[in-house]
């Protein structure tokens, strides 16, 4: 008789983050990720002003698609505000700066805060909500700030848009380009720890089955309270670098057009992975650059894509790229093993 | 619920029987903190715990498993035994966390699939996962175990019963054991209590239970049967 305690054969293994003791490849990974930051990094020696601004606002896009990723991807709390919270903190740097005369950087840190403390709001007052109404909370929220922002133009100067003044003084992308390449990598990094320690069991148990967390011990309150912030605080960040990045700010970055990209980059690369939204929010920004006389019809083509990828291969393009990695070095072990066995004597 | 009066002895390993909607199951949830108690108060060492939330309960050490298995299904079972050493309350270094948990999975003999996701296993298996991430639990006073042979492969009830047995004698962790399986309890369990509607209507040995007018009634109706024996195996 089968030992009924036994693992089936084929059972799936996991693809998540795993704990520190488990990462045997650690030396080699690090090796890989440092050689593509570096290649990353060294990309204005050989392209032009124009592609290395669409690259920086891919790098603005890793950010954003990150931290939802930490969200609605790790936590399983699907928002629907996260532009809104790019937004606020884009807008309460820029008129810190503006009308309060902070410094840029100190206005860029005081508008992540913002974000991070209406996040933390938002997830508080949300707290028993999941799916649907959690997405439909989160988006009136989002829509009620698009309203005041674009309503309130006596200080946001509404749809005529708000002139912010520039992080750098150059107006060559280059340095801007570094500067959120190295803000990417961060956010990255920072979200690879977190998610491999004990916090990242917490939000991972909290998205499978609030109850049996709880029922664990974890205080499924505070954690999620606390990605709320987070992740609202980093899109904050990421608004407000932006915000002084491209000098001008305007409702329309606000409306649910974004919201939308940003899912659609995380689905695309591939959700609850670290390197999906990366993967996702360089081919999309690069795709719509590319496909810009197409107007609109772009996220046509992106929404068919999504669709596509989560009917045929949910793991998305992070996930297609690591199974052909391992058919190809199963592939070249069978190779290596079959030359063996053919040098070997009778 | 009401009418409901009963004390777990620390070490003890209680049964607790009733016929379908007989409120065990809700009984569990009161003592887990799963849901509030709308009168009366729960005492785990003398310290009222009835009222506050689940995690609150689960760190000052009482754990569960759920009638139906409940496990975190894209994680690994490993990780699954990990979530409550992870817990808020809990301070244990890394290395030490994975050693327990591993302890465990070997306890439970889910040593061999500790990198499988959840959602792979059986029903049988997330059984007993549930058990090893209940046992993971630190500190632990009392477990609560809801149903757990409920068609579960014999091999795999017997090293649940060993699994309990053991820490119950290693660790004096109390159990409330909720089955119908009357065998395993007679194994497992001195004493069990009847619930009926919402009440408790008898406590004991297994052997008197069964003889009891007021169960034979609860479980057979008004004129059943004279007597409900455990099933063949039993104490």
């Amino acid at each position: 008789m089968d030992d009924p305690i036994a693992p089936a054969a084929g059972g799936v293994t996991a693809s998540e983050p795993r704990a520190p003791w488990a990462a045997g490849d650690a030396v080699r990974r690090s090796m890989l990720i440092a050689a593509g930051l570096g290649a990353a990094a060294l990309l204005p020696l050989v392209l032009g002003t124009y592609p290395i601004h669409v690259l920086t606002v891919a790098c603005y896009y890793v950010i954003l698609a990150s931290s939802w990723n930490l969200i609605a991807g790790y936590t399983g709390l699907f928002s629907l505000a996260h532009h809104a919270f790019a937004g606020i903190g884009a807008y309460a740097s820029a008129l810190l700066a503006l009308r309060a005369g902070a410094p840029v950087p100190a206005a860029i840190a005081c508008g992540g805060l913002c974000a991070c403390a209406a996040g933390y709001g938002l997830g508080a007052v949300t707290l028993r909500m999941r799916a649907l109404y959690l997405a439909l909370a989160t988006w009136a929220f989002a829509e009620s700030v698009r309203i005041v922002v674009s309503m309130e133009y006596g200080v946001t100067r509404g749809d005529l848009g708000l002139a912010v003044p520039l992080l750098l003084p150059t107006s060559s992308p280059r340095p801007y380009y570094e500067l959120f390449l190295a803000c990417a990598a961060a956010t990255v990094g920072g979200l690879a720890l977190l998610l491999r320690s004990r916090i990242g069991y917490r939000l991972r148990a909290i998205r499978d089955d609030e109850t049996v967390a709880r029922a664990a011990g974890v205080n499924t309150v505070r954690w999620k309270r606390f990605v709320f912030g987070m992740s609202s605080g980093i899109a904050g960040l990421a608004g407000a670098l932006y915000g002084h990045y491209i000098g001008l700010l305007s409702p329309a970055a606000m409306q649910f057009d974004e919201m939308a990209l940003i899912i659609i980059m995380v689905i695309l690369g591939g959700q609850r992975t670290l390197v999906g939204p990366v993967i996702g929010a360089v081919v999309v920004e690069v795709a719509s650059e590319a496909l810009r006389a197409y107007g609109q019809l772009r996220m046509v083509v992106f929404a068919l894509l999504v669709i596509a990828i989560m009917r045929v291969y949910p793991p998305g393009l992070a996930g297609l790229g690591r199974m052909l990695w391992t058919r190809l070095r199963h592939g070249l072990a069978a190779g290596d093993t079959t030359g063996h066995r053919a040098r070997q004597p009778e | 619920m009401c009418d409901v009066a009963m004390t777990v002895a620390p070490g003890e390993i209680r049964g607790l029987i009733g016929p379908n909607g007989s409120g065990k199951t809700t009984l569990l949830n009161l003592i887990g903190g799963q849901e509030r108690l709308d009168g009366g108060e729960i005492r785990l060492n003398g310290r009222r715990i009835s009222g506050l939330p689940a995690d609150r309960v689960a760190a000052l050490g009482v754990a569960r498993t759920f009638q139906v298995p409940r496990v975190f299904r894209s994680m690994t079972v490993l990780d699954n035994v990990l979530v409550p050493i992870c817990a808020d309350h809990r301070r244990t270094a890394w290395a030490q966390a994975r050693s327990r948990a591993e302890t465990l999975l070997r306890l439970t003999r889910l040593d061999a699939m500790s990198r499988m996701e959840a959602r792979a296993l059986s029903g049988g298996q997330a059984m007993l996962l549930q058990m090893a991430r209940c046992l993971a639990a630190e500190p632990l006073a009392l477990c609560l175990l809801d149903e757990p042979f409920a068609g579960v492969h014999p091999a795999i009830k017997e090293r649940m019963i060993q699994t309990i047995v053991q820490i119950n004698r290693e660790r004096g962790v109390a159990f409330l054991v909720v089955s119908h399986e009357m065998s395993v309890l007679g194994q497992l369990a001195p004493r069990v209590s009847v619930m009926h509607n919402g009440a408790w209507i008898a406590e004991g040995a297994l052997v008197d239970v069964a003889r009891n007018p007021q169960v034979i009634e609860a479980y057979l109706g008004r004129g059943g049967p004279g007597s409900l024996s455990p099933a063949p195996g039993g104490s």
